[in-house]
């Protein structure tokens, strides 16, 4: 059973501030591979990632990221 | 962002060294773990990588564990001398599930 993915306004948030997924990586310690996968939907962050990159944009975590049932 | 610890396999490669001095030409597959050590260049790891490589290294136990258990039940029932081919068996084929396994779980993503 693969997990519930999560729906992220992490591209959109980037751009509007005008960072690269590098600029993000580097600011919230990952890679620039993890911020792709993260973007795409395809990587589930830890709440610690999560709560990081929504202290950059300065918003909360549930204004960033929203969980999507995919069901069994 | 964290450094990766598997770096430290490269020097395994040394290994191959061994072919040099014995003549054993199977020796120098062990220079293939020189490949770790660009991991010393490379950006570290964080916790999506780190997960997969856990994913991959708990593929490989069960592998191993697998493997192990097919050899010693061979080796018990038919009581021939299987344990240069369960040696290399089992170490070739949990490099291979676990490389396998992490290329798999890095690119499907969760």
């Amino acid at each position: 059973m693969r997990a519930s993915m999560m729906k992220t306004r992490i591209k959109e948030l980037r751009e509007k501030h005008g960072y690269t997924q590098e600029d993000l990586a580097k600011m919230v310690g990952v890679t620039r591979q993890t911020i792709l996968f993260l973007e795409k939907g395809t990587y589930n962050p830890s709440l610690r990632l999560a709560h990081r990159i929504a202290r950059v944009f300065g918003m909360n975590v549930e204004e960033a990221f929203s969980f999507e049932d995919e069901g069994d | 962002m964290g450094k990766n610890i598997m770096r430290f396999l490269g020097f395994l490669g040394l290994l191959g060294l061994l072919g040099l001095v014995t003549g054993n030409t199977g020796f120098y597959g062990f220079f293939g773990f020189f490949g770790f050590l660009s991991i010393f260049w490379g950006k570290g790891t964080d916790e999506r990588v780190d997960r997969n490589i856990g994913r991959a290294c708990r593929n490989s136990f069960v592998f191993a564990m697998a493997a192990s258990a097919a050899f010693i039940s061979l080796m018990a029932t038919l009581e021939v001398d299987l344990f240069p081919v369960a040696f290399t068996a089992l170490f070739a084929g949990g490099v291979a599930v676990f490389v396998g396994s992490f290329v798999y779980y890095n690119t499907r993503g969760d």
